[in-house]
This record gives structure tokens, C-alpha cells and sequence, in this order.
């Protein structure tokens, strides 16, 4: 089945080159050229000038198409009705998604950080390419607002579990969203720029990598069954609460489990002395090698070691 | 590197401001900004919390910004935070549509605890020694006590290129390093009963170098990738030696208990892909991938009890890690008429585990039975739809399935099967509004079987009983239900405003053990107000609650792991119900006080969460005071005020108030102590990690902007 698909595959994409038949666009004569919308549009235009889209030396420029009329279409109607709204492609809210990235795609639609968009999420809830970019723009990627802003301005409940106690330095600009998640689409799911979340990770966190001579088969899976990426009220990001987290799949006899309620803190002194398994870091104060280990004897499947 | 980095800018800037007057007003190639900016930090509680991810203190701090930019080159130079453990630097230049390339600098400081203690000489490195045995019994006996600070940083530099100049093929390049040194928290049991642990230092000494290389070609119809992808990591500290204070025999005998620390390892990653647009304004996109991460580990043949050294006989006394991965991705979409749209995936990936197999004999283990490691792999494959139809009066809905399948290599759950249905409605028939619904069910069903106790064959007994009921969350037969609801308004386009609402609720059906519930709740507002020219404001507020309910069994026999025997004081079921709540919001206000002159920012957030554990027992009653009142509860107050004044065309200054409260109460660390007895027999020592995170801190700052 894999040795077919390999074969397969490239083949396939052979014959689509063959029968593939573009359709350009055809040519029109009502164009007026950038001088005349500056007459009226100076500011705008002034922008224009200073941001990439200018270059002349990027030989499929705007700049090199037209100017303004590149991504804003035909300006004679416009200039007829003087200016009046819906006479030219304005790019405001009014203006569908798919109509407003269709222009950018015009140009970028080759480029491999697009190379994805068809199959996006974004794509498909109608988000478009000025969203997040302005095309008169001079700053980093001619994005509107820097990241994480720009991305919490739509995922208000990332910037809230980012705001938790324990997170990622998103707000201190050292990580972000782009470093996981590819906006402009991907294969996987939320658009993770991996093949699996733990290849992601291990990005970071090489150390984690192993391979382990004792592995714990979830961490192995998915670092997401224990941690949220995005924040959280617990320490280490984890999803809840140790050591009733460790204890939902560790129920034994002897300590897995015994319920650890208030009297196991430092200052529940009902029993007499002091418990180690709720205190400090928990079930790690001893099994401290979880994400995989080397321990010999009984110290190894135990991660003790 | 920080006296170098200093060098090289203020020669660059020198010669660019020199450079700069050669060129007219409105047409000059080069621009840039220096900022200084003069900060006063007063703390109060917890520096190294309050600086968890950064490097705030009493100092001048700088920002330069240089750009050359003509019709045919470019240069960029981003520098900031100069000299500090936050410092950054990007340089990259290049020839527009030609070339470009780029080198970065990049430190992340991560702090833990500051002034943590220990009885151990050598924090930091990857020997712990101490001078004499504990005398049992007593925590009086944690002396000398030497402070150290729980802090790791990273280094980061990173090199590439990136070439156009032969387009539509491109070619991109980059390679990269990451220094990671520090100290972070471990623990240990230092024998095995009665129960006891030390809380240590671990040395951080790693470096992972990665190399990048892709060729592609992006024409239309076609865009094709080839990459590699290299990254080697390698740790100085194989293991943390350290003397066991409860074991006379490690004091002056040949050897020291160790914990062993990650190993080496080697990854790389050969990938394909490709996107063919097709006619009716479709698309195929395929990526095939292949992964190798290979490690490897020379073994000790002994560990260290309470009653001397135990020695265990190995298969192999270096272990040779080997994990492949293959992952298949075809996607294919499509959008034949304006009104339906659709996308259909298929993804395989498998994750084959190839490293040695050791098998182990110890005299105390598994009845002196020699014993293997078992390998731990996956495959997992997924396809599905999703579909985008457009209906009259401007609504669209998006209905979608999906189809997973995980076969793992794992004793109790191998199998498991994820069907996905969902549908998403929308509505834009105002041209000030957006509203959305959606719902998504996941139904998993799972295949389950009682594990085999490999390692310690005397306690499948016990695994027998309690693995009828236990299900793990991770794997276990579940039903989730998820709803969602939004909606968007911008009756100006100086206004909006958006709310928005998410429920989730888990039910894992089959379990009886474990986790059977998992609830949250989420409720969301934002608005943005640009109310003139001089006034713009926004604000969001986010409420989240969290409720989840395990059942567990205690018992200290076999037999009484079965949670449908009668309770009593040795064997019963308990019920915890962990419920979480946090508060978020913020509010920020622009004033333009002077159009173009004097501008203030005003800015304040607020968090705090609220956790509670609700324990029940079930057939037996013990006392009642156990619920956990304070689990993760905190409250984060963060207050800024700034103001900025442009004195000319070239020059701003700014200066600015910001303060900062985390108040944090935890049932793991309230009345903290450093050493105790965990049994009237046995001691147990802690260094202070995480303990007391609270802190108020008070920011003065000023600065001065300098753009050309």
C-alpha cells in the first residue's frame, strides 16, 4: 500500500501538470493608472510607496502590474462615479472573504507559505488575507498588529489560558503563535507545523526526545494528554491538578490510591507526620523521570530513576 | 558576547547617523531608531516569579532599529534589550526578489526560584556530595545549607538564506543552535521504606544543533518541497551522581546513587510536498514524511538501597535507541460551484519503535525472573470530510466527519476508534453582524484488555481485580459534546464588538475507575471603540469554569481493589470533583491629548483563578474537614500608565508607571517547610522550588526615542 502510494503519488501529479490549462486573466482597458489615484488617495498611496509592494525589483510586484489597480481592480468606473463605494474592490468588512484573498492569491497563490490555504481552517470560516495584513504596510510580514495580538484578536480564549500562571513566553514575544501553527493552513490539525504534537514539541524540547529505554506510553503519544500548550492554572501547563492527575490512571493499592485531601499539605497535621505526595512537586518529588527514563531494577518502570 | 554585541552596534550606528546626512529628507535609503529606555524595579516577594521569562531590574535599556532599503537591496538590523538576559538581535539583508539571508540572536531567561536551598555541595553540576550520613530521624541534620537559584536560559542563534533569484525553484537554508544551561528542580526516593525524598538540583548543560534545507519549486498549477530537517542534541550530564544521605554504605564506599538524565539523541526528517491546482478551482496537496530519532545510553549495572548496592544482570550494557516515524498526508479540495465547497483528507502516521529490547535479572524483582523492557509504538489513521455549503439569506453551513483509528502497542487499551460529527451554521445577513452555532460529537469506543504485569509478576493479582474498572482518560470509551456560539458586530468601522460562548462536556462511558467527567464552560465579550480622533478604548472579559469528577479505589489488599466489595476503613471509593473558575479582564485606553504630540496609554488586566477539591467517600466516613479549599488559586493585577511626547519629527520621549501583584495560595506549598519527618522515622528535604511565588513589584521608566 506505502510502496504504491510513492509510486502513485508523483505520478498522479505528472499527469495533472499535463492536463492542467491555465486560464489567465484576461486584459482590460480601464485601468488609470496609480497618478490618478493618488490625486485623491495620497495618503494611502504615500504608504504604498514605502511598502514592499512598491519594488520594482520584485518582478511580480504590484509595482510591475499596475499599482494600485493591481490588487484594487479597474479604478475608470471609480474615477466616473466619483469615488462613490462598490465603484472599486475597497477591501472593507462588507467585502466577502473569498473575494478579498482571491486578488492577494493572484500573486501569492504560487508561493509556498500559501501553499496550504486552500485546505485552512481560516480559509474556510471566510478569514481574509487583509484580516491580518495590510498591503500598505512597511512592518514585519505587513501584518496589522504584531503576534500574539494580531491572533488574539480573533482566539479570545487563547489570550486568556496564555494569561494563566503557567505559560509559554508568548506575552514576552520569545514564542509565538507562528512558531506551532502555520495561519496560511497545514496538514495536520489546528494547523500544527508538525507531523504529530510531540514532533512539534521536541522542536523545543529536544531533551524529551529519547528514545527511552522505559517510556511512559502517553507521554509518547501525545504530550497533550498531560499539558495544554496554551496555558494553564497548574503548574508545568498541566491540564489539571497533580497528584489527581497521575492518580485517574494510577489506581493501585499502597499510594496510587489513597486520596490526598487537605490533611496530606504541610499543615494538615492529622496524621501525625507528613505525606510526600501531595506537597512541593507532587508525584514527580519521586517519580521524577516521567517523560522516560534509564533506571535499572525496580527504578526504571517506576521512573524513580 | 553581550561586550561584542555592544561593539558592533554602536559602530553601525555611528556609521549609519554618519551616512544618513549624505542623503535628501525624502528619499533616503536609510532610517533607524535608538531608544533608551531607564528603568526603576522595586519587588517585593518573589524575584524570580516576577521575572519568570524575563530580565526586569534597575538599568538602561536599549533598542536600535537600522534599515537600509533602495530599489534593488535591503538591510534590516533589530536590536534589543541590549546586555541583558533578554537581549536580541536580527540582522538580515539581501536583494529584493533575489536573495535574502539573515542572522538572529535570541536569549530566554526562565526563572524558578532564587536562593533555593540544599544540604548538597556542587548545585550545578552533575555531583552531589555531602559530609556525613543522616542521622535518621531528625531534620535538624540538613547542614550546611548551600543557596543556589532555580533559573535555565536559552541561547539561541540561528543563520540562513533564502534565494529566489531562480524562480519559480527556490532554495532555503538555515541553520541553528540553542545553548540551554541552568539548574532546574528533580527529587528522588533515596530508599524505598519507609518513604522519604530529596528535592535536588539538576544540572541543564545541553546544546541542539539543526540543520534545514529545503529546494521547491512554486509555479502554478504546481508548488513541490523537498526538505531535510537534522537536529542533534547532546547533554553533558548523563546522569546526577549524588550521596545518599540515608545509605552509610555510598560514604566512602566506591560508589554514589545516580539518577539518570536525557540522553543524546539524533533526529532527522526527510519530507515531501506537493499541491497540484486542478480545474474546478480544486486543489491536491500531499506530504509525505519519514522520521529517524536515534539515542543512545550506557547502562549502570547497579542502584543503591537502603541496605547496600544492588547489583542487576543486563541483557546489554549500552541501550540503542532507534524511533521511526512515516506520515502520509493527501488532502483534496474543492469548490466546483460558488455555493459548495469541500475538503476530503486521508492521514496516516506511524511511529515505530525500534530500540533495544534489555532484559534485566535483579534478585528483588519480578521474583528473580529475568525481565525485558517492553517498546511502545503507534499508528494512527485518519480521514474525513468537511463540507461548505452556501444557502440563501446568506447563511452557510459546514458540516464535517472524521475518522480515526489507533492501534498502540500498550497492555490495556491497544485499540481505539474516534467518529467526529460536526456542524457549524453561520449568518451574515446584516452588514454589521456575523453570527455562528456549532456543535461537534465524538463518540470513541475502545478495545479493552487486562495488562500483564511484565516487571512485577506478584502483582497481577491486584491488576486483575482493579483493571476491570480502571479506563485511562487518555484511551478510554468516551462521549464528548461540544457547543459553541459567537457572534460579531461593527455597526462603524470604528466599533466592534464580539461575545462569544463554548461548552464541552466529556463522559467517559465505561469507565468506572478513573475519570468519568470532564465539564467547561466559557464566556467571552470583547470591543474595540475608536470614539474620535482623540480617544480609542477596548476591553474583553473571559469567565471560565472547569469542573472534572474521578472515582478512585482505596485498598490495601487484592481483593479489595474491587470497588463493588463493601467499604470499610481499609477499602473504599472515593469521589473527587476538581472544579476550577478564572476571571479575566483587561481594559486599555488611548488618548491623543495633543494630535501627533502627546499621546497616554492606559492599560490594566486582571486574572484570578479559584480551584476546589470536593472529595467524597463512599461505605466509610472519614472526617469531613478534607475538602481542598485552596488548589492553584491566584490573582495577577497588572497596571500600566504610560505617556508619550514626540518633541520633533525625530525625537519622542516617553515615560511611564507600571505595577504588578501575583498573589498565589496553594495546598502544595502553603506552610512550606524545607525539612520534616515523613514518618517518625524517615526525613525528607526540600530546596525551596515554587515555594512562595507572590510578589508586588512597582516600575518607574522614562526613555528617550531618536528616529532618522
Amino acid at each position: 500500500m506505502r510502496k504504491n502510494l510513492l509510486i502513485l503519488i508523483p505520478l498522479l501529479f505528472v499527469f495533472l501538470f499535463i492536463v492542467h490549462i491555465s486560464d489567465n486573466a484576461k486584459g482590460s482597458t480601464n485601468y488609470v493608472g496609480s497618478e490618478t489615484c493618488k490625486r485623491c488617495h495620497e495618503e494611502a498611496y504615500a504608504s504604498y510607496a514605502k511598502s514592499i509592494h512598491a519594488k520594482k525589483a520584485i518582478s511580480d510586484s504590484p509595482a510591475n502590474r499596475g499599482g494600485c489597480e493591481s490588487c484594487h481592480g479597474p479604478g475608470a468606473q471609480h474615477v466616473e462615479k466619483g469615488g462613490k463605494d462598490g465603484s472599486i474592490l475597497g477591501f472593507g468588512k462588507k467585502v466577502s472573504g473569498k473575494e478579498k484573498s482571491s486578488k492577494c492569491l493572484t500573486c501569492h497563490g504560487e508561493s509556498k507559505h500559501v501553499a496550504m490555504w486552500d485546505a485552512s481552517k481560516h480559509r474556510s470560516a471566510d478569514v481574509s488575507c487583509d484580516d491580518c495584513h495590510s498591503v500598505h504596510s512597511t512592518k514585519e510580514k505587513n501584518l496589522k498588529a504584531k503576534e500574539p495580538e494580531l491572533c488574539y484578536s480573533c482566539h479570545l480564549d487563547i489570550k486568556v489560558k496564555a494569561n494563566k500562571q503557567s505559560r509559554h513566553p508568548v506575552k514576552e514575544g520569545k514564542i509565538k503563535c507562528n512558531d506551532c501553527h502555520n495561519p496560511h493552513g497545514a496538514f495536520g490539525k489546528k494547523a500544527v507545523k508538525a507531523d504529530a504534537v510531540n514532533e512539534l514539541c521536541y522542536k523545543c524540547h529536544s531533551e524529551k526526545r529519547g528514545p527511552f529505554m522505559w517510556e511512559h506510553a502517553p507521554v509518547e503519544e501525545n504530550c497533550l494528554n498531560c499539558h495544554d500548550a496554551h496555558g494553564s492554572n497548574h503548574s508545568k501547563l498541566l491540564t489539571r491538578k497533580m497528584p489527581q492527575l497521575c492518580q485517574s490512571c494510577h489506581d493501585f493499592t499502597r499510594h496510587p490510591g489513597i486520596p490526598y485531601t487537605a490533611e496530606y499539605g504541610f499543615e494538615g497535621s492529622a496524621r501525625g507526620v507528613l505525606s510526600n505526595m501531595l506537597i512541593a512537586r507532587s508525584c514527580l518529588n519521586c517519580h521524577t523521570n516521567i517523560h522516560g527514563g534509564f533506571g535499572v531494577g525496580p527504578r526504571g518502570p517506576r521512573f524513580t530513576r | 558576547m553581550k561586550r561584542i554585541s555592544i561593539y558592533i552596534l554602536v559602530t553601525l550606528c555611528s556609521l549609519l547617523l554618519l551616512t544618513n546626512g549624505l542623503y535628501a529628507e525624502d528619499n533616503k535609503p536609510f532610517s533607524g531608531e535608538i531608544k533608551a529606555t531607564g528603568k526603576l524595579v522595586d519587588i517585593d516577594g518573589n524575584k524570580a516569579k516576577f521575572n519568570e521569562y524575563r530580565d526586569l531590574k534597575d538599568g538602561v535599556y536599549g533598542k536600535i532599529r537600522l534599515k537600509f532599503d533602495d530599489d534593488q537591496y535591503f538591510m534590516k538590523l533589530n536590536a534589543g534589550d541590549i546586555a541583558y538576559d533578554t537581549q536580541n538581535y536580527k540582522l538580515e539583508g539581501g536583494m529584493w526578489g533575489k536573495y535574502k539571508m539573515y542572522f538572529k540572536y535570541n536569549e530566554i531567561p526562565h526563572n524558578f526560584t532564587y536562593d533555593a536551598k540544599t544540604f548538597f555541595s556542587g548545585a550545578g553540576t552533575n555531583r552531589l556530595t555531602t559530609g556525613a550520613p543522616f542521622a535518621i530521624g531528625t531534620p535538624a541534620t540538613f547542614t550546611p545549607v548551600n543557596l543556589f537559584d532555580y533559573s535555565l536560559k536559552r541561547k539561541q542563534m540561528e543563520a540562513g538564506l533564502k534565494l529566489e533569484v531562480l524562480k519559480p525553484f527556490y532554495v532555503d537554508v538555515s541553520f541553528a543552535r540553542e545553548g540551554r544551561d541552568g539548574i532546574k528542580p528533580t527529587g528522588v526516593a533515596p530508599i524505598t521504606s519507609p518513604i522519604s525524598f530529596i528535592e535536588m538540583p539538576e544540572p541543564v548543560d545541553y546544546v541542539t544543533n539543526s540543520l534545514k534545507a529545503e529546494v521547491g519549486y512554486e509555479k502554478n498549477p504546481l508548488f513541490l518541497s523537498l526538505t531535510y530537517f537534522y537536529s542533534e542534541f547532546s547533554n553533558d550530564n548523563q546522569r546526577l551522581f549524588f550521596r545518599n544521605p540515608f545509605n552509610a554504605l555510598t560514604f566512602g564506599a566506591a560508589r554514589d546513587d545516580y539518577l539518570t538524565l536525557p540522553p543524546d539523541n539524533k533526529y532527522n526528517n526527510f519530507s515531501f510536498r506537493g499541491r497540484a491546482k486542478l480545474p474546478l478551482d480544486s486543489a491536491l496537496s500531499v506530504k509525505l514524511a519519514r522520521s529517524e530519532t536515534r539515542s543512545d545510553y550506557n547502562l549502570l549495572d547497579y542502584y543503591i538501597r537502603a541496605t547496600g548496592i544492588q547489583s542487576v544482570t543486563l541483557s546489554d550494557s549500552k541501550f540503542d535507541g532507534k524511533r521511526v516515524t512515516a506520515n502520509y498526508d493527501v488532502t483534496l479540495t474543492s469548490r466546483p460551484v460558488d455555493f459548495l465547497g469541500a475538503r476530503v483528507f486521508y492521514k496516516y502516521y506511524d511511529n515505530d519503535n525500534k530500540s533495544d529490547r534489555i532484559t534485566q535479572t535483579d534478585t528483588l524483582v519480578n521474583a528473580g525472573n529475568p525481565f525485558t523492557t517492553r517498546l511502545f509504538d503507534y499508528n494512527k489513521r485518519n480521514y474525513g470530510a468537511e463540507f461548505d455549503i452556501k444557502l440563501p439569506a446568506k447563511f452557510s453551513l459546514t458540516p464535517a466527519y472524521s475518522y480515526l483509528k489507533t492501534n498502540r502497542q500498550r497492555g490495556d487499551l491497544p485499540k481505539t476508534t474516534d467518529n467526529t460529527y460536526s456542524l457549524d451554521l453561520k449568518w451574515a445577513g446584516l452588514d454589521f453582524m456575523t453570527a455562528k452555532v456549532g456543535y461537534e460529537r465524538l463518540n470513541r469506543s475502545a478495545v479493552h484488555q487486562i495488562p500483564t504485569m511484565v516487571f512485577f509478576a506478584t502483582y497481577q493479582a491486584r491488576a486483575d481485580v482493579v483493571e476491570k474498572y480502571q479506563r485511562r482518560f487518555d484511551a478510554a470509551p468516551m462521549e464528548r459534546d461540544t457547543y459553541k456560539a459567537s457572534v460579531d458586530i461593527y455597526p462603524l468601522d470604528v466599533l466592534s464588538l464580539g461575545l462569544h460562548y463554548k461548552n464541552k462536556k466529556s463522559k467517559y462511558t465505561d469507565t468506572v475507575l478513573g475519570l468519568r467527567d470532564d465539564k467547561a464552560n466559557e464566556y467571552g465579550i470583547d470591543a474595540d471603540w475608536k470614539i474620535s480622533n482623540f480617544i480609542t478604548v477596548n476591553g474583553y472579559a473571559e469567565y471560565m469554569d472547569t469542573k472534572s469528577s474521578q472515582v478512585q479505589r482505596y485498598s490495601t489488599t487484592a481483593a479489595g481493589l474491587d470497588p463493588n466489595v463493601a467499604g470499610s476503613a481499609n477499602n473504599y471509593n472515593w469521589k473527587l470533583d476538581q472544579k476550577g473558575k478564572t476571571y479575566n479582564y483587561g481594559a486599555g485606553v488611548e488618548v491623543n491629548a495633543i494630535p501627533k504630540k502627546l499621546t497616554f496609554n492606559l492599560n490594566y488586566d486582571h486574572i484570578k483563578s479559584d480551584g476546589f477539591s470536593d472529595f467524597s467517600f463512599f461505605d466509610f466516613t472519614p472526617p469531613n474537614n478534607r475538602d481542598i479549599s485552596n488548589v492553584d488559586d491566584y490573582r495577577k493585577n497588572s497596571l500600566s500608565l504610560k505617556a508619550k511626547y514626540n518633541v520633533s519629527k525625530n525625537l519622542a520621549v516617553t515615560a511611564g508607571y507600571a505595577y504588578e501583584q501575583y498573589k498565589y495560595s496553594d495546598i502544595a506549598v502553603d506552610g512550606y517547610l524545607y525539612a520534616y519527618l515523613t514518618t517518625p522515622t524517615a526525613v525528607s528535604s526540600l530546596t525551596g522550588a515554587y515555594s512562595a511565588p507572590s510578589y508586588k513589584a512597582n516600575i518607574v521608566f522614562a526613555g528617550v526615542t531618536y528616529k532618522f
